[in-house]
């Protein structure tokens, strides 16, 4: 037996996906981002899925029209965070590797100003953790944009998932249901932190225990 | 002590600037009196600076916590984010 056992391009792959992801990709960059470079950075012989989301500027918001997105981050604190959110899917689902890119400065309607590739060895795992990372990105990460539209008006945008930053340690106030209403944090809820499944979106017409959480995309429970 | 403190987004458009330098004297070491401080230097942020997220060298700090502040520390006020 040679030394160090596991000397195929597999087991050495494996050996390095650890839990502390050295392979994860996270940049915060005012340089426009490529498809194709998140692809080959999560690409690998023993990943059999890579899946991919793509945040794009696009042209109208409550029929006003969009003319430029204008992005500014907290670059140092924004790269943690997104670290964290590796690590976190890394915890939840079997992955090969994660790439997440944020875009700062101007974006111009078509322009991607986030882009998320995961990969994993079967197409599950990928699907949801590239879910997982575009949600909790939008609640924990400190960028911020200007909408810009037509005839100069400007406004500051504000996620909905945001909840002041303290995500986890706070209590989640309400729930809000498919249909819009909102309903009391149930006992079961308690103070633990509720997880969004986005899925559970699709399902309105199952009945009364399907919940959208508007806030507490937690990611440390 | 001296902390640097930071603005962002609609935080940096009522500050009128991205970063300044707070000195807080004596007792005053905490977040709560940065944002009493923040508030006489630059009365424009009134509005924002009491209940606004502070993340500390790169940390949110929770609702409501008042965090102890060491000289060279780095304090920003984080609106709410819109990322994504």
């Amino acid at each position: 037996m040679p030394e160090g056992a596991g000397n195929s391009p597999q087991d050495q792959s494996s050996s390095s996906a650890t839990a502390t992801s050295p392979h994860d990709l996270v940049m915060v960059t005012d340089q426009p981002l490529e498809l194709s470079a998140m692809v080959a950075a999560v690409a690998g012989p023993k990943c059999g899925a890579i899946s991919t989301f793509l945040g794009v500027t696009r042209d109208t918001h409550n029929g006003k029209t969009v003319v430029r997105l204008e992005y500014e981050g907290y670059a140092p604190m924004a790269e943690k965070e997104l670290r964290k959110i590796c690590e976190q899917a890394r915890q939840k689902w079997s992955i090969e590797k994660i790439a997440i890119a944020h875009r700062l400065g101007v974006t111009a309607v078509e322009e991607a100003s986030v882009i998320i590739a995961v990969s994993s060895v079967h197409r599950r795992e990928s699907l949801e953790a590239v879910q997982y990372c575009i949600d909790t990105l939008k609640a924990t990460v400190p960028i911020w944009y200007l909408e810009v539209y037509e005839g100069d008006s400007r406004v500051w945008k504000e996620n909905a998932e945001w909840s002041g930053g303290g995500c986890c340690r706070q209590m989640v106030p309400t729930n809000t249901t498919v249909d819009g209403t909102s309903v009391a944090a149930s006992a079961a809820g308690g103070a633990q932190c509720i997880e969004t499944v986005a899925h559970e979106l699709h399902d309105s017409g199952s009945g009364a225990g399907q919940h959208h959480h508007h806030h507490g995309h937690c990611h440390d429970c | 002590m001296k902390v640097k403190v930071l603005f962002f987004a609609s935080c940096r458009e009522l500050a009128g600037t991205k970063e300044i330098a707070v000195t807080l004297e004596g007792a005053e070491n905490s977040t709560e009196a940065l944002r009493k401080k923040l508030v006489e230097l630059l009365p424009a942020l009134e509005p924002v600076a009491w209940g606004i997220t502070l993340a500390v060298n790169h940390e949110y700090t929770d609702p409501g916590q008042n965090v102890q502040l060491k000289d060279g520390d780095e304090v920003a006020l984080i609106p709410p984010i819109s990322g994504g």
